[in-house]
């Protein structure tokens, strides 16, 4: 370790900033404070009183640490069995939006699902929908868009640029300000397509259009809902048992003259996926215009594209989708919408959210953006249904609510 | 047979079949009268969509509508759903005294359920394929708030009404029995069919591979002489077609010199050819180009070739042009990005003539590759190439995969009959025919067209209900076994609900893929049915098992590293100088990189710790400032007691008092670190062995200026000390360890 940081301690030096003597004395300290101050974070784990589990609920929560007075104020609400106040007054702090959620969103939003990407309307709109206490039910089918306030950046909100949140992000706009980052419906936004039936919360953002419904055949806009707010990748729903005849017909039945591949692992996300992908049926991304394109009742062309692979294969003809993943294996993810079946992006997103799996897919993520870890054992798997209950209870979907008791849960660590 | 017209075919046969049906129902009073309304606009089509919407039916046939229960208890399940949305939102156009027709909004209920029914508005097989729905869905016909909501309201109350009905006993009344089956039937039971016509003109050389066993397949063509080729490694398949694994099918020099002859010759050669190909690539991993057809003598000459790179195809072909060599270069390439290449059954078509010189069709379509050479004459082919498949003369150039169809024209294939080979198929193809009268009275089978799809599983393709009974027939959840066991994967018909009205009709205009092959010699195969006419055998669904217990895996440390933007906004927040700043902005987006992505400890490594120490060394910089005061108001903030502080002296003398020394180290250690300096260290005070730390470093650099090489001892080091001693801190662990 010492050896590699000779390294960049050269280049260090060459900023010119400080003289190589200081620079090495600095190295060397930071190395032993990293020592330190790891033995103190372990010492203190056994003598843990209010104010260290204030600070451990501020670092989480924010991702900074608090002032004095902030963190005497919590502990006093820790001690006082209010740790659901503290939580509160740490989650006004702004880095709270501007760090710990923009972090917490933004892999959502991106394929390669990393954290170093830009703000963008899809980002936005969580940490606004979370600020403000919306229930995050309405995440996948609200007409609602956050953005900032006419004139606090230059650009404004553009359907086809994403400079408009880049702006925010480089101006450092406090996105806990509530007259800074305003709550709007995407079917009122200047050069929109969306009629506010079609618009279905983060999924027909700009951001997520970008990544998901970019080339490809719409397939990944499922898949990455999936892996964001069920918590499942396709391996996990892989069920070979659903019927197949909403198979597309780009999918062939014999890839490498061997069809069961096709059987055994094709059919089994295909046969649930590709009904479910109906719903995106009039959405596309516009390389050209860079921006999302909406055609009520015209399937767009990705739908049939490579259609002769299997001309026997279903053929898309609206944005129906059906979710046979209802029954079999997956009917433990808890499908509780009224209906198995619908038209577009809103209803497949009321599909998701009124299931149990995406309560529970909340609570786990906040859960490891918080305490950096998943479930340790069972007891801890029995509070994140708690959580989930609590999450979903009387319809209040409160993100804060969760944060707050997931913070109260690993404060003590 | 495109879909359009296997939806214009069975409309056809609908409507011829109307008398007939009709003619001899046996179903009691008021489902008679429901019935004969309902066949009766069968040819209307009007839940399948309006004459020109063909798009729902080209996938699901199905149909359905209630029986079994009293008009009175369908009336009653239809005010309590579907009739109050229709009130709601239709009554404007479709009450009666509107110009809508029909009238499903009318202010009397059971005329209103009449006119749903009567016109077929709503499919109970399938009711998002209903009329009601797809008006709105698709035809965004006088939505009330936005379509795809007032679709999904529509479907809903429809769901509803189903569902009501068949709480009420409707629906279905059939009788339960337990093995509700076809007969059996194995291959040898099939008839083969001819399959659609080709377009054979101008055929030199054709490979159907029925041979089934043998070490030769014959070139069926009939023009002389047969270029059979030797099965050097390929292996015939049951299903047509040669499995190339290794070695190649090679054809004698003599008998390929037809193509020369035919082709190339100056005498009589007609200088334009095509290849035809049904092929599945092995994998998509195969270069070299991997020769699929090649005639040549070596890796170095030959005449023409189309192998496989990846996922392209090449193609080249020796003309006489000054930019074409001996060994047919350069190669035309099918563009990447397209990867046309497919590991999956693919029909391909190279074309060269005088004209445009190469051109390939893959599945029926232009890749849109242009040749990159003008053409010529192939007069300077060579008469003593052989003609291989699935390797090179020189055995070197191995492609792997499935040829079940091989072909060689002396004339470039005009599109259309590219695309109508491309629709003719290839392969085994038999009708097999699975009676079910013993279910429904009279003679009724259900026919498909059955293929080997590969060396595993048969495709049990486009069900027909063929019956002589001249009754409505239902046909719910279809599924085939295969020796007696029904595949778990695979199951394309088991949501069919249809109604067979016509003596001949198209369940579904998919395909199955049938898992298991053994042995098509002796392989069994049977329809079973959840509902035949008005037999059912209730398929049970079980409950899924439980998931397995979940596995928590190995512990994790329950600390973790701020990562990239946090160590900013950490940094930011303890000395308050902001990030915005140009300077700290500016490393920070330069080194966002080399900072911590994550929490996860174990995958810290030192290249994070020098970034968060260069971070540390902006915001230190900025905060402790120069010799301008505009740059010292954070310095003055937050070193607050430190005004008499010897900023401006040597280091020795601003540090000759340990107190002094205190105004610097005691804010760094209390805003940057503060309460994370509690408690003890192997029993001394946490923040007495960080201060003594500190003291030394204050000690040790202080000592290095004034030297040779060393910077002068001045105010300007002693602001670069606390610069440093800052870094320390800010970049330490103890902040950025949470």
């Amino acid at each position: 370790m010492m050896n590699g940081m000779r390294g960049e301690c050269e280049a260090a030096v060459k900023s010119g900033l400080l003289d190589r003597a200081i620079i090495r004395f600095v190295l060397a300290l930071a190395l032993a404070f990293l020592g330190t101050g790891m033995a103190g974070v372990g010492g203190a784990q056994a003598q843990m009183d209010d104010i260290d589990r204030a600070r451990r609920m501020h670092d989480r929560l924010t991702g900074v640490p608090p002032d004095a007075a902030v963190l005497d104020a919590m502990a006093t609400m820790i001690g006082n069995g209010r740790a659901d106040l503290a939580a509160e007054m740490a989650m006004q702090h702004p880095a709270f939006y501007n760090v710990s959620l923009k972090n917490f969103a933004t892999p959502w939003t991106n394929e390669a699902q990393t954290v170093f990407a830009p703000l963008n309307d899809y980002t936005a709109t969580v940490i606004g929908m979370i600020r403000d206490d919306i229930p995050f039910d309405q995440i996948l089918t609200a007409d609602m868009i956050y953005t900032g306030a006419n004139g606090v950046v230059s650009p404004n909100f553009q359907q086809t640029s994403n400079a408009h949140y880049e702006a925010l992000e480089d101006a450092g706009i406090d996105l806990s300000d509530d007259t800074l980052l305003v709550q709007r419906t995407q079917s009122g936004l200047p050069g929109s397509q969306l009629s506010s039936g079609d618009a279905a919360g983060i999924l027909t953002t700009r951001a997520a259009a970008e990544a998901f419904f970019v080339a490809g055949t719409n397939r990944a806009m499922w898949r990455f809902t999936a892996i964001n707010y069920l918590c499942r990748d396709m391996e996990a729903l892989n069920d070979v048992a659903r019927p197949g005849d909403r198979i597309r017909q780009d999918v062939t039945r014999s890839p490498g003259g061997d069809s069961e591949i096709y059987l055994n692992t094709c059919f089994g996300c295909h046969s649930g996926m590709d009904p479910l992908t109906g719903a995106f049926a009039y959405f596309d991304w516009d390389e050209d215009q860079e921006r999302m394109v909406h055609t009520p009742g015209v399937v767009q062309s990705k739908y049939s594209i490579n259609g002769n692979v299997f001309p026997f294969g279903y053929i898309t003809t609206d944005n129906s989708w059906i979710n046979y993943w209802r029954e079999g294996q997956n009917s433990v993810l808890g499908w509780r919408g009224t209906s198995d079946r619908g038209f577009g992006a809103k209803s497949l997103g009321s599909e998701i959210t009124g299931s149990r799996a995406f309560a529970v897919c909340q609570v786990e993520k906040v859960f490891e953006h918080v305490c950096f870890r998943g479930p340790k054992d069972q007891a801890e798997r029995t509070v994140i249904d708690s959580i989930a209950d609590d999450f979903e209870a009387g319809g209040s979907y409160s993100m804060k609510g969760v944060f707050g008791a997931v913070a109260e849960h690993c404060m003590n660590e | 047979m495109g879909n359009s017209t296997v939806h214009k075919e069975l409309r056809n046969d609908s409507v011829d079949s109307i008398g007939l049906a009709a003619g001899r129902l046996r179903l009691p009073g008021l489902v008679v009268c429901g019935l004969l309304l309902v066949l009766a606009s069968v040819g209307c089509g009007d839940y399948s969509g309006s004459s020109t919407d063909t798009s729902f039916v080209s996938n699901n046939l199905g149909s359905g509508l209630p029986e079994s229960i009293s008009v009175t208890l369908q009336v009653e399940s239809f005010e309590q759903t579907v009739y109050p949305v229709l009130r709601q939102n239709c009554v404007g156009c479709h009450s009666g005294s509107g110009p809508g027709s029909p009238q499903f909004a009318h202010p009397d209920s059971t005329t209103a359920w009449s006119a749903v029914v009567d016109n077929q508005k709503v499919n109970f097989s399938d009711p998002i394929s209903s009329r009601l729905v797809r008006k709105l869905s698709v035809n965004f016909h006088e939505c009330w708030t936005d379509c795809a909501s007032d679709a999904d309201a529509m479907l809903m109350e429809i769901v509803a009404w189903l569902d009501a009905i068949e709480a009420a006993g409707g629906s279905s009344g059939a009788v339960d029995v337990s093995g509700l089956v076809s007969n059996t039937r194995q291959i040898s039971d099939g008839v083969e069919e001819v399959g659609s016509d080709r377009f054979d003109t101008g055929i030199i050389a054709r490979w159907d591979f029925k041979e089934q066993t043998g070490m030769t397949a014959f070139d069926t063509s009939g023009v002389a002489p047969a270029m059979d080729l030797a099965l050097e490694g390929p292996e015939l398949m049951s299903s047509y077609g040669i499995d190339v694994a290794s070695g190649r099918a090679i054809a004698t020099v003599d008998s390929s010199r037809k193509l020369f002859d035919r082709i190339a010759s100056q005498d009589g050669g007609s200088q334009g050819y095509s290849i035809e190909m049904w092929i599945a690539n092995g994998n998509t991993t195969q270069e070299g180009p991997a020769r699929i057809m090649t005639y040549s003598r070596s890796t170095g000459s030959r005449n023409f070739m189309l192998g496989q790179s990846l996922y392209q195809y090449s193609i080249r072909n020796r003309a006489f042009t000054r930019d074409s060599n001996n060994n047919g270069n350069p190669t035309l390439i099918t563009y990447d990005v397209d990867q046309d290449a497919q590991s999956t059954l693919q029909h391909i078509v190279v074309t060269y003539d005088q004209l445009v010189g190469r051109r390939i069709y893959v599945n029926g379509v232009w890749t849109e590759d242009q040749d990159p050479i003008n053409a010529g004459r192939l007069w300077n082919w060579d008469p003593s190439h052989q003609l291989v498949l699935g390797n090179e003369v020189s055995n070197d150039r191995q492609w792997i995969g499935q040829i079940r169809f091989a072909a060689i024209f002396d004339r470039p294939l005009p599109l259309d009959a590219i695309r109508q080979n491309f629709e003719a198929g290839v392969g085994k193809r038999l009708t097999l025919s699975f009676d079910v009268s013993e279910w429904t009275g009279g003679t009724s089978s259900i026919e498909f067209s059955v293929t080997e799809l590969d060396g595993y599983s048969y495709l049990f393709c486009q069900p027909t209900f063929v019956t002589d009974t001249g009754s409505v027939v239902r046909v719910e959840n279809m599924q085939i076994a295969l020796n007696g066991i029904i595949p778990v994967s695979g199951r394309n018909f088991s949501n069919m609900s249809a109604l067979v009205t016509s003596s001949r009709q198209l369940l579904s205009r998919q395909c199955s893929v049938l898992g298991g092959l053994v042995d098509a010699n002796t392989d069994v195969f049977e329809l079973t049915f959840e509902q035949l006419g008005i037999f059912q055998d209730p398929i049970i669904v079980f409950d899924p098992p439980p998931p397995p217990g979940e596995i928590f895996g190995d512990p994790v440390p329950t600390s973790g590293m701020r990562n990239f933007a946090r160590v900013n906004a950490s940094m930011s927040e303890v000395t308050r100088v902001d990030p915005q700043v140009p300077q700290v902005d500016d490393t920070f987006k330069s080194i966002v990189q080399q900072l911590p992505s994550g929490a996860d400890l174990r995958t810290f490594v030192s290249a994070n710790q020098v970034g968060i120490v260069k971070l540390g060394i902006e915001y230190c910089d900025v905060l402790v400032g120069d010799g301008d005061p505009s740059n010292q108001v954070l310095r003055d903030q937050f070193f607050a007691n430190a005004g008499n502080f010897g900023w401006n002296m040597s280091p020795a003398l601003a540090f000759a008092d340990p107190n002094d020394v205190d105004l610097i180290t005691d804010p760094l250690l209390d805003e940057i670190v503060g309460a994370g300096l509690r408690g003890q260290v192997t029993g001394v005070s946490a923040r007495a062995r960080v201060e003594a730390l500190l003291d030394q470093l204050i000690v040790d650099l202080s000592a290095t200026c004034g030297g040779g090489g060393e910077p002068p001892c001045d105010g300007d080091y002693t602001k670069s000390v606390v610069k440093g001693v800052c870094t320390s801190v800010l970049a330490s662990a103890a902040l950025h360890i949470h």
